[in-house]
């Protein structure tokens, strides 16, 4: 900003262009009843304004600026992090068999139970910190940021956000932050106003005005705040955004004090230069952070079914446990107590003959710690490691990252992952979600002729298709009968398609739109001027002088330049300038006004100045236009006008509103017809339309009605808005219509073909946004969401009962509405004929309540896609809440703003897109905290501790925090549990992430329950032959080692890199998507078909290791029997070690049959695991028997030279994984599954080369049943267009059947 | 650093610069440096390109490292299933072989060793130490018995893998003697007045007590008992300068008694018999006979009937085995290799008739 143009602008007093708002009357201290209440409890707060100092005591001392969204700090992490990870059944049993361990009659030593426990536990718990640790880095940034702060004598320097203190005094530049809750004393303007950005707030994206008090105005420098002493009483903090009561004294006078004086943190200062501020709110105390909730912690459906599973294992568990138990009691009743080699005692309670039910209880609590295999104690660990390393992945995906913002893809719970496969639902907020909060001009309609191009991408894609069926068609033979005929038509649809494009010849952006259909969004092409998408020659380059209605389009042009509360700014360009407004609406008007030759170059109070472009003499001359009224948009008019003068004195009304409000009251042109028809192919392109009109009005009327606007303005009290809409529309009639403007609001790149995508996979699509219906069903179309032949419902409240205001009277509105609904939909022929419902917020108020509900429910989610327009942030959260517990399906929520934050962390899944904002924190800065020493330190330390598998990944989690470090996280995207750069990218995250994720966690956890019931059963089996009297066969180090070690790896391979198909078939495939939704890899069939499975491993293993070692004598009965060739015979330690052995080698066999998609890593940790066995048991051997006890030798004495051990292992593995093995066989060559259908064209190469087709028609087959998105839209074109035909074909059928020679020629006999 | 980063595409540069910016942070993980970087000049173009590493750990990121994909389609199916088969029944043939080869005496003699007059109450009778245990059991040899013959005593229903006989033992005063004393887990056989027993607990108390002579003919078959247990039980787990002084000395008779003058690393019966089997049903060396016996041949077996299995009902058998590469005789690894491997077959042929009669169409 140049001094130039500030200078400019000081000479406007703002205030003075809103002209209801210097008329507005100052408050009063009585007129404000909050004002009395100050001093009471509540409002007792003492702020000295620029006396920080006061407030380092009591009872004036407030809390620091420095805010913390952690969860833990140093002294509060281990008890709490205990108490979370403590909460979990699971690790409750383990810690309980922990303790039991220490008792004499636990199977185990106790660190075999304690050490996985603590690892388990410790990795939970270490997971926690580095998030906490994240949050902290995240904190500090934002804390460390600087503003300028006054430190005495008129001096301000740079301070530290958290160094602030209350009554500190600051200087918000513009463009910054506020740093806490500031109460506005000054600013670059004289009458002390600012402007203000909330998105963070609200998700508001008009600017809001701020006013500071009068009497603080003259504080305009630095050196004003030398002297400057004040003090302000005011309320307690409060999360409530829109109310603040206070006073401020100055110099012994009272002054009252308005929200509107209020700044609030996390807000922008915008289109001020800058603004002085004393801070009254700090840190914890500011609004914003009062209003924040921590994001609930969320849970994914395949977790909470996996509890399930855990359950089933766990009563599985007592089973057997009570099978030892009373087979324990019994023998010990019955025969023990003949076993005289036992010896046993009275004086031993486990085994005691006379006791047997004590014993045998005792046996119980052992037996549970025993067969605790069976509950994977690893599971949860190794999801959580899976998860972190998915996300981690996913958030490295380089096609997930954005160029423009410099951002990429941010997992911020990992815990959702697959959740992320199986979503059903997405509801979606507009602004700065699906659209950029961009206005582009696109097109226009000047005295009933259309400018700017007709074919819409719709139109163009389908003709681009039907070309390719005719090729196919020509090439075709066996559909030679109404070959003839369509080719005429389709030639004939396509040449009129391309006499369309001849007629817009030299657009430059056509040729590249038609190239690629898959290019939808970008087919415009990017435009040369921000905010400005026009292509016309006939009014581009000053060619507009050769109208034949030049009159109308110099009005049209004007209207634009002159109609608006925008100012312009200095432009990049040497003659453009870049204008400043109150909505993005007007800033595109104002640049395109400025394109066509009108630029609007300066603003004083009362004259607005044109450089206009003159067709009399092809030059651009300066022209003064007087601004003598502005009327301000309001909602119930929605039209705003100017009145201004020009050079000869003519005074004009320059009006521009929505369309039903600018023609109802026009006095009819001859265009009028044209241009509504513009309007609604505007309105079916998804443009927003503004309609322009003019008045010119005569000196005695003009005044006439000022003297009556004025009065109107200066009225006090309640009536006064209705008063000035009434003055207002006195002066607004009998308009003339100009035409319509056509404004694009700006979708984000690639959102129709994301939103086509989801579609694809099956996802229906709700729209919640707080905007009005008109744009809210605009954004409809241009998304695609709706689509011409759709059955809309609008749901509304009526006008009487919406006056009416009584709750009864409303329902019974809405009930009605729905019950005709439902009739129509009943009517209608066709069932799958697409719906869509457009509900506006008041009444789905009246829906969602409890008793309405269970009837617009059904409705919506029945509909194809629903848009609710008007909608308050709560709705969005209720409407979020009633669909995810209505439907039972996953829903995702993605939003922005802060108005999305309950919907967000109401949603199974909360996506916030981290948006355009806070990108210019300085990138030196984070490198000085990244570079301090300590930090990564401590994150070294503690990735060191989770596993050595970590450490690889180390270093891309600290890149990710870095990076992270760099980025102001948006408010929707601290409650997110994923935050998106772009909206875009959400069909990648969903389609290729969510679905393989999905995959990974449910294959793995199936396997995981296999692995267990596999290995824990075998020692369930041996019970039987030990009377059950509770021996281990293992070794208690093989059993640590299990899950650690020998088996974790290659599933977490699995979890982490598994691939059913690549990434470009996901995206290519998006039915396979539906596979997650109708979640039919996590099946209770699949569940208990594992189980089985466990089941059928764990007896072949166990009985093949008991044949093998036994001999078979004629009797029927088997004894043990010699080893190998010296005659010795097996033990214990033996049988133990060669089961083990067969356990290892086909848990890890049966994952390699699993996993579809090795890369070297999977093979490593497979075979390696195999491999570390057999490294193991040689070591575990060679050390000396003190420690090795029973296992000393094992493999290198006994089981190494024997070769019934390794032929055991190979007959094993084979017979074990027989029955899987068949089951894959069957299900692949007979049942097969859409991912097995492609996984074998993938192989076979069928995707490629001659077979195209095959590989086509799948794709087309996968796509059938979409009713939204752009495609289907396509399609639906395509369908009318090829109905037309029919229709002409049969009529031409039946004009030629009905004519008198056919008619001889058929009935005369031959 | 940075003009190498121009150089690549700008996703790839973007993703260097991220290590890059790790390189700055001084955060040197993954020893990334600008020297990694190679500049390969091939004629007038030059083209940076990534150490095998870099590109590594880039696929690794974006999930696209090479990987192989097999997809089981009906001709590997059918391939597998032939292939198990061609494999398992040879394997099944030649265990089976080996197992045939093998030949087994087995002789049960706990009932026919007690006399007649004592059959109703066994219990008695081997309790009674007064009444001669000695008893003759004659074995006829069926078919050639090459030398090494291993003689076994084989007890059933004994519960050798009872927890509470299991940990009956002290492996460390075993090894080491007197020196420790902490016998607590050799309860209820730890301690006779006051010091340890050594060996303490359960197992070794109970030692197997029959002897078995053997008789061929007029003369008497050597029995070598040397050797019988594992090599790194009597090196490494029994100790040389042990002795089992106070064994059985106490109020309650178990099994065996053992020579206070050998070492325990010398008395193998005991180390034989600590090794606890894993079934109730049990083989355990004896001895070995270092001679040929031919078919045909009668062994006359005087056993010394001593060790009580008539309390809970156990029997008592002499085996007299010659051992294959397989050890012992056991038709069931043969068994099942070989059904494995037929029924594989059998199964790659079905779906190999299936595939003939409806082929897959892709």
């Amino acid at each position: 900003m140049s001094g130039s143009s500030g200078r400019r602008k000081r000479k406007i007093r703002w205030s003075k262009l809103y002209s209801y708002g210097c008329f507005r009357p100052p408050h009063t201290l009585d007129s404000d009843p909050g004002q009395q209440l100050l001093g009471q409890p509540g409002f007792s707060r003492v702020v000295f304004c620029n006396e920080p100092q006061l407030h380092k005591a009591k009872p004036y001392k407030y809390p620091k600026n420095y805010v913390s969204t952690t969860k833990y700090n140093i002294v509060t992490f281990l008890p709490k992090a205990l108490f979370e990870q403590f909460r979990r059944v699971a690790n409750l049993y383990f810690l309980l068999a922990a303790v039991l361990s220490l008792n004499s009659f636990a199977p185990f030593n106790p660190i075999s139970l304690i050490a996985p426990l603590v690892f388990v536990v410790g990795v939970s718990m270490i997971k926690e910190a580095v998030e906490d640790w994240h949050r902290f880095l995240q904190d500090l940034n934002v804390n460390s940021r600087t503003v300028r702060a006054h430190v005495g004598g008129g001096l301000f320097v740079e301070k530290t956000w958290q160094g602030l203190c209350v009554g500190d005094v600051v200087k918000v530049n513009k463009n910054e932050y506020f740093p806490s809750d500031l109460l506005l004393l000054s600013s670059s303007f004289e009458d002390g106003i600012c402007y203000v950005e909330t998105m963070n707030l609200d998700g508001e994206t008009n600017l809001k005005v701020k006013r500071s008090s009068e009497a603080t105005l003259d504080l305009a420098n630095d050196q004003a705040f030398s002297e400057f002493k004040a003090t302000i009483l005011c309320e307690d903090p409060n999360p409530h955004l829109y109310t603040f009561v206070g006073n401020l004294e100055l110099n012994c006078v009272t002054h009252p004090l308005c929200p509107a004086t209020l700044l609030l943190r996390d807000s922008k200062l915008r289109n001020t230069d800058y603004i002085y501020g004393v801070v009254i709110f700090s840190g914890p105390d500011t609004k914003a952070v009062r209003n924040s909730t921590r994001s609930p912690s969320k849970r994914s459906r395949i977790e909470r079914k996996m509890d399930l599973v855990i359950y089933l294992l766990f009563s599985m568990l007592l089973l057997i446990s009570l099978i030892t138990s009373t087979g324990f009691a019994v023998i010990l009743k019955s025969q023990m107590a003949k076993w005289w080699y036992l010896s046993l005692q009275d004086d031993d309670l486990l085994f005691k003959p006379l006791k047997p039910g004590v014993s045998g209880f005792l046996q119980f609590v052992r037996a549970l710690i025993l067969y605790g295999y069976l509950i994977p104690i690893s599971l949860y660990v190794s999801i959580e490691v899976v998860k972190v390393l998915q996300a981690m992945l996913i958030n490295k995906d380089i096609e997930l990252y954005d160029e423009v913002t410099c951002k990429s893809v941010q997992t911020r719970t990992s815990n959702l992952n697959e959740e992320l496969g199986q979503v059903e639902m997405i509801l979606t907020d507009k602004t700065g979600t699906l659209t950029c909060n961009q206005m582009e001009f696109r097109k226009c309609s000047i005295a009933g002729a259309s400018y700017g191009g007709n074919i819409n991408n719709i139109d163009r894609a389908a003709s681009k298709r039907m070309n390719v069926e005719v090729e196919s068609y020509r090439f075709s033979m066996d559909e030679f009968e109404t070959q003839c005929q369509s080719f005429e038509m389709f030639d004939f649809s396509v040449a009129d398609v391309s006499t369309k494009k001849a007629a817009l010849a030299g657009q430059k952006h056509m040729q590249n739109s038609s190239a690629d259909c898959s290019r939808i969004s970008s087919a415009e092409g990017e435009p040369a001027i921000k905010g400005f998408n026009f292509w016309d020659d006939r009014l581009m380059n000053r060619k507009w002088v050769y109208r034949s209605n030049l009159f109308d389009v110099t009005m049209f042009f004007r209207v634009m330049a002159l109609c608006h509360t925008g100012i312009p700014v200095d432009g990049d360009q040497a003659h453009k300038l870049k204008y400043e407004a109150e909505s993005p609406e007007e800033v595109s008007f104002l640049i395109a006004a400025q394109e066509f030759g009108f630029q609007f170059f300066q603003r004083s109070q009362s004259v607005m100045y044109l450089k206009e472009f003159d067709p009399s003499s092809g030059k651009m001359v300066e022209r003064k236009y007087k601004l003598l009224n502005l009327l301000e948009f309001c909602s119930a008019r929605k039209r705003m006008s100017v009145i201004v003068s020009n050079e000869d004195d003519e005074i004009f009304l320059l009006c521009k509103g929505a369309d039903k409000y600018v023609i109802f009251i026009n006095n009819g042109r001859s265009y009028q017809q044209a241009t509504t028809l513009h309007l609604s192919d505007y309105a079916e392109d998804g443009f927003r339309t503004l309609a322009f009109a003019y008045r010119k009005l005569d000196a005695v009327e003009y005044e006439k009605w000022n003297s009556i606007f004025t009065e109107a303005k200066t009225t006090v009290g309640p009536e006064r808005e209705e008063v000035l809409i009434e003055a207002s529309e006195m002066i607004e009639k009998d308009l003339i219509l100009l035409g319509v403007a056509a404004i694009e609001d700006k979708l984000q790149k690639g959102v129709p073909e994301c939103i086509d995508k989801l579609a694809q996979a099956g996802m229906k699509i709700w729209l919640l946004t707080g905007d009005k219906k008109e744009t809210a069903i605009n954004i409809g179309f241009s998304c695609s969401l709706l689509r011409e032949d759709m059955k809309q419902f609008h749901l509304i409240l009526g006008k009487e009962s919406a006056a009416s205001n009584r709750l009864k009277e409303m329902k019974e509105d809405i009930l009605n509405q729905l019950e005709g609904f439902q009739k129509v939909k009943s009517e209608e022929s066709n069932k799958d004929a697409p719906l869509a419902l457009i509900v506006d917020g008041k009444a789905l108020e009246i829906a969602l309540r409890s008793d309405v509900k269970d009837q617009f429910l059904p409705l919506a989610v029945d509909c194809a896609s629903v848009i609710c327009c008007r909608v308050s942030p709560k709705q969005k959260a209720l409407i979020t809440r009633l669909v995810k517990e209505h439907t039972g399906k996953t829903t995702l929520a993605i939003g922005d703003g802060a108005n999305d934050v309950g919907m967000i962390q109401e949603a199974d899944i909360g996506v916030g897109i981290s948006g355009m904002e806070g990108m210019q924190v300085s990138f030196e800065h984070d490198l000085r905290i990244a570079r301090q020493p300590t930090y990564s330190l401590i994150i070294l330390f503690s990735f060191s501790l989770v596993s050595k598998m970590l450490m690889l990944f180390k270093y891309s989690f600290l890149l990710r925090h870095y990076k992270h470090l760099l980025l102001k996280i948006a408010q929707a995207v601290m409650a997110s549990d994923i935050s998106l750069p772009q909206f875009r990218f959400l069909g990648r995250l969903l389609i290729v992430h969510g679905h393989w994720c999905y995959k990974r966690i449910s294959k793995m956890i199936l396997y995981f329950v296999y692995k267990n019931i596999a290995f824990g059963l075998t020692l369930f089996y041996y019970e039987v032959y030990t009377s059950f009297s509770g021996e281990v066969l293992y070794d208690d180090w093989y059993m640590a080692l299990f899950n650690v070690i020998l088996t974790s790896l290659p599933v977490i391979s699995l979890g982490v890199l598994e691939q059913d198909v690549s990434s470009e078939v996901c995206l290519k495939f998006p039915a396979l998507y539906q596979q997650g939704q109708k979640n039919i890899y996590f099946t209770w069939s699949r569940i208990i078909g594992w189980i089985l499975n466990g089941i059928v491993a764990s007896l072949v293993i166990f009985l093949a290791n008991i044949c093998t070692l036994s001999t078979f004598n004629k009797d029927g009965s088997f004894a043990e029997k010699a080893f190998a060739k010296d005659g010795n015979v097996a033990d214990i330690t033996h049988l133990g070690a060669m089961t083990y052995t067969c356990i290892i080698w086909t848990v890890n066999c049966q994952i390699s049959l699993i996993i579809t998609h090795f890369t070297w890593i999977q093979h490593l940790f497979i075979w390696g695991s195999i491999i570390i066995w057999y490294i193991f048991l040689f070591i575990y051997g060679a050390l000396p028997p003190d420690i090795s006890k029973r296992g000393f030798r094992v493999l290198s004495e006994a089981l190494g030279p024997a070769p019934i051990y390794w032929l055991v292992t190979l007959l094993v593995v084979v017979v074990a994984l027989l029955p899987y093995f068949i089951h894959i066989a069957i299900q692949r060559s007979f049942y097969p599954l859409d991912d097995h259908v492609i996984q074998e064209m993938k192989y076979c190469r069928k995707d490629i080369g001659k077979n195209n087709l095959i590989w086509e028609r799948e794709q087309n087959n996968s796509v059938m049943m979409t009713q939204i998105g752009f495609s289907a839209r396509v399609d639906a074109r395509i369908r009318i267009m090829k109905e037309n035909l029919n229709q002409k074909g049969q009529l031409i059928y039946r004009s030629v059947t009905s004519s008198p020679i056919f008619r001889s020629l058929t009935s005369s006999p031959i | 650093m940075r003009q190498i980063g121009v150089c690549l595409s700008p996703k790839v540069s973007l993703w260097f610069e991220n290590l890059s910016s790790s390189l700055l942070l001084g955060l040197n993980l993954m020893e990334v440096d600008g020297g990694r970087i190679l500049k390969v000049s091939s004629g007038a173009q030059s083209i940076p390109r990534h150490s095998r590493k870099h590109k590594a750990f880039y696929q690794f990121t974006q999930q696209s490292l090479p990987a192989c994909k097999p997809v089981l389609t009906p001709a590997w199916v059918i391939t597998t299933f032939l292939l198990m088969g061609v494999i398992f029944i040879p394997i099944g043939l030649i265990t089976l072989h080996a197992s045939e080869n093998v030949v087994e005496i087995v002789d049960r003699y706990d009932t026919e060793c007690v006399p007649e007059a004592f059959r109703s109450n066994k219990v008695a009778y081997i309790k009674d130490n007064s009444i001669p245990k000695n008893c003759s059991r004659y074995l006829k040899v069926y078919k050639h018995m090459k030398a090494p013959i291993n003689i076994y005593y084989q007890l059933d229903n004994y519960f050798q893998n009872h927890r509470r006989y299991v940990k009956s033992k002290n492996d460390r005063q075993l090894l080491h003697g007197l020196g420790y004393n902490d016998t607590g887990s050799c309860k209820p056989e730890e301690s006779n007045n006051g010091l340890p027993i050594v060996p303490c607990g359960l197992i070794a108390w109970s030692l197997f007590n029959d002897t078995y002579t053997l008789i061929r003919g007029r003369s008497e078959l050597k029995v070598n008992r040397k050797n019988i247990a594992w090599k790194s039980d009597r090196d490494h787990k029994f100790g040389k300068s042990v002795y089992p002084f106070n064994f059985q000395n106490g109020t309650l008779m178990g099994g065996g008694k053992l020579h206070p003058r050998i070492p325990l690393s010398d008395q193998e019966d005991l180390i034989v018999w600590m090794r606890t089997a894993a079934l109730p049903s049990f083989r355990k060396l004896y001895g070995r006979i270092e001679e040929d016996l031919n078919a045909d041949d009668v062994v006359v077996v005087n056993v010394t009937n001593n060790y009580n299995t008539y309390s809970f009902g156990g029997k008592k058998k002499l085996i007299l085995s010659t051992t294959g590469w397989l050890g012992g005789k056991n038709n069931f690894l043969g068994l099942a290799c070989t059904s494995v491997g037929s029924s594989s077959i059998f199964i790659s042929i079905v779906f190999l008739l299936l595939h003939m009669k409806n082929p897959r169409i892709l």
